[in-house]
This record gives C-alpha cells, sequence and structure tokens, in this order.
C-alpha cells in the first residue's frame, strides 16, 4: 500500500521486492525507485516483520549515476514471513515524503 | 506556529530582503548618484531569515538538531552545501553593511551572489546535468531580474522625492530589460518544472504560478501607466503613489512565489 504524504514530491515509483508482492526468495536487498532524485545521507528505510523487529539493514546508497534509486542491502537472512518496509526520504530538493508497503516471504 | 507556516514566512523575508539588497545596490550603476552601502536593515533581515528559514529546513527534513545529523543535512547533501554557500555570502553581505563599506562593484557582486545561490537549493536542483545547468541558470536570471525591478523602486521613490524625475527615465530603461527577462525567465521556469509552457489551472502549483502572472500584469499596467501618463506630465505625486502600489503588488507577489516554491508541481 503506498502511503505518500500530503505534498507529494518523491513519490515511490518502482520496488524491489514488489509492493504487496508474494515471493519465494529471501531478497538480499530493497530497492526503492522513486519519482525524483533524493538525498542518500538523510534516507531512513526500515523493515519489518510480524512480530515488529526491525531486521538489520545496511546503509542506504542510491545507484550509480542514478539519484532516483535508492538500495539498502539486507544484512541478514529474512525467514519466511510478511514484511513491512517503511521509508523516509529527503529529494533533492528539499522535500521530505514518507511511506510503506509490505511484502510477504513464502515458504 | 506550525513548520510549513514559518517556512512560508522565512522565505518571504528572505526573498524580500535579498531582493531589495539587489536592486538597492544595482540603481546608482544606471540611474547615476551616489552609491550606498549595504542597508543594515535588509542585511540583518536577510540574515536572520536565512537562519529561521535553516530551522525550518531541519524539521523538515530530519528533526534532529544532533552534531552528526547537521552535518548530514548541511555537508552530505547537495542542497545543503549549496546552502551554506549561500548562507556564506549573507555573511559577508552583513560584514559589509556592518562595516559600512562603501564599495560599489563588491557590495553588487556579493548582493548577486546571494540572490543567485538561492536557485540552488529549489525545484531546480531536481534536474541533473546540462538541464539542471540551465534549470538553476534560468532561476538565478529570473530572481536577478526581479530583484533589480523590486529592489530599485525604493532608491527611485527617494530620488523623485528630491525632486529628480530623470530617476524615472532611467528606471523605465532598465525595466525595458528587466520585465521581459521577469516573464522569459517565469515562463522558462515554469516549463522546467511542470513540463509545460502555460500553468495548469488544476493543480496548486498552476494555480499559484497563474496568479503570479496576474498580478505582474496589473505591475506592468502600473508601469506602463508612469511611463506614458504620469512621467511626461511631470505628476511625481501620482507617480510616488504608483510605485508604493506597485510595491504592494511586489509583496504579494512573493509571498505567491514563497508558496509556489514549497509546493509539490505534480500535486
Amino acid at each position: 500500500v503506498l502511503a505518500p504524504s500530503a505534498a507529494a514530491h518523491a513519490t515511490l515509483e518502482q520496488a524491489s521486492p514488489r509492493v504487496g508482492a508474494t515471493i519465494g526468495t529471501a531478497p538480499r536487498e530493497i530497492r526503492l525507485v522513486f519519482s525524483e532524485g533524493v538525498e542518500p545521507a538523510l534516507c531512513r528505510v526500515t523493515l519489518t516483520g510480524r512480530d515488529g523487529r526491525a531486521r538489520a539493514l545496511g546503509t542506504p546508497h542510491t545507484a550509480p549515476g542514478d539519484r532516483r534509486t535508492l538500495i539498502v542491502e539486507v544484512s541478514e537472512s529474512l525467514a519466511p514471513d510478511a514484511y513491512k518496509v517503511a521509508w523516509r526520504v529527503v529529494s533533492v530538493d528539499s522535500h521530505t515524503t514518507q511511506g510503506d508497503f509490505s511484502f510477504v516471504l513464502a515458504r | 506556529m506550525n513548520v510549513e507556516a514559518a517556512l512560508a514566512a522565512a522565505r518571504f523575508a528572505h526573498f524580500g530582503a535579498a531582493m531589495l539588497l539587489v536592486g538597492a545596490a544595482l540603481f546608482p550603476f544606471y540611474a547615476g548618484g551616489a552609491h550606498a552601502a549595504h542597508s543594515r536593515l535588509f542585511s540583518a533581515c536577510a540574515f536572520v531569515s536565512a537562519l529561521g528559514w535553516s530551522v525550518c529546513l531541519v524539521l523538515r527534513t530530519t528533526g534532529d538538531f544532533s552534531q552528526p545529523a547537521l552535518g548530514a543535512l548541511f555537508v552530505g547533501t547537495g542542497f545543503g552545501r549549496a546552502w551554506l554557500a549561500h548562507l556564506a555570502f549573507g555573511a559577508l553581505m552583513l560584514a559589509l553593511a556592518a562595516r559600512g563599506a562603501v564599495r560599489p562593484r563588491l557590495n553588487l557582486l556579493v548582493a548577486m551572489l546571494h540572490l543567485a545561490t538561492l536557485a540552488g537549493i529549489g525545484h531546480a536542483a531536481r534536474d541533473e546535468g546540462l538541464r539542471g545547468i540551465v534549470h538553476q541558470g534560468v532561476h538565478a536570471l529570473h530572481l536577478l531580474a526581479a530583484g533589480a525591478w523590486l529592489g530599485g523602486l525604493t532608491p527611485l521613490a527617494r530620488r523623485l522625492r528630491a525632486g529628480d524625475l530623470r530617476a524615472a527615465q532611467r528606471f523605465s530603461r532598465m525595466g525595458y530589460v528587466a520585465a521581459p527577462l521577469i516573464v522569459i525567465t517565469g515562463l522558462g521556469n515554469l516549463f522546467l518544472v511542470t513540463g509545460a509552457a502555460a500553468p495548469d489551472a488544476a493543480a496548486l502549483y498552476g494555480r499559484l504560478a497563474a496568479a503570479k502572472l496576474g498580478l505582474f500584469a496589473a505591475l506592468l499596467g502600473l508601469a506602463a501607466f508612469n511611463r506614458l501618463y504620469a512621467a511626461p506630465r511631470g505628476r511625481v505625486a501620482l507617480i510616488l503613489r504608483a510605485i508604493l502600489i506597485e510595491q504592494c503588488l511586489l509583496a504579494a507577489l512573493l509571498a505567491v512565489a514563497a508558496a509556489l516554491g514549497m509546493s509539490a508541481p505534480d500535486a
């Protein structure tokens, strides 16, 4: 479920794992593509399972030569569960947006 | 007061002061007369509003005033570094004003750089590469041309009150350059931000842009009235009244511009 804030600046256009998807293999990274460039130093991404525990993630960074794609490595191996990805990003023109979505890692 | 309202107020005061400083420093270069030091009041207003803007920037992005968080915001991001450069020019201007330094070229250069560096932190920062350079250049030119007009009105009124009608003629001559530049760069900006050549009335951003165009049209009407009716007849009191209305219109324009820069082009 996409939940952009009222002043839609950097909106989530694409995500991997896909928004609402059910996937069979544990993702090694989370990839978020936004409608405009983001400043990775100010971007926060969290991944939580049904138990509410935040899973260990790396430091968010943008893809080389593409300020719109934010990548964050998943530092622990994920067990099958329903996960929530919450993001809060600051665009290159200094506007903050946030949202979250879920995906399911099936057995 | 919420952060959005505080930021809008800080932006209004800051753009206004930065433009007044450019226009006042430029005025003697085309209208003759003595050069003066930067206004201490406007320089201080520009600097204080910039500090207020900085606080709002922190509150709107990280909300964290710890040293590492401030470092990430002001050094770790492109807009943060552009903002620091802008603040540096503001501090330099404040120092020049405090010293009462009458160095016409230096004063003008610092005021222009101070205003132009505001282009590095707005919507123009979204574009990369050549498009980014063009967009920031167009935005900077828009700010400078608007500053030349807005900031020139105060010294012009002073000159008229002293009975110098030729200053009005020279100001209009400058206006013949500034006004088309303001329109062209304004529409260029609109196109570069929204991808459309005309404001979209269905979007808030478009309505604000349309409001700016409407106010500007009224401003041009007043300028034409001065140039074609009041000035040739030497009606100084009438010109001064028209200038006062122009200043009110410009204040309204500036308020709309302050809101425009905060609104999302696609919302």
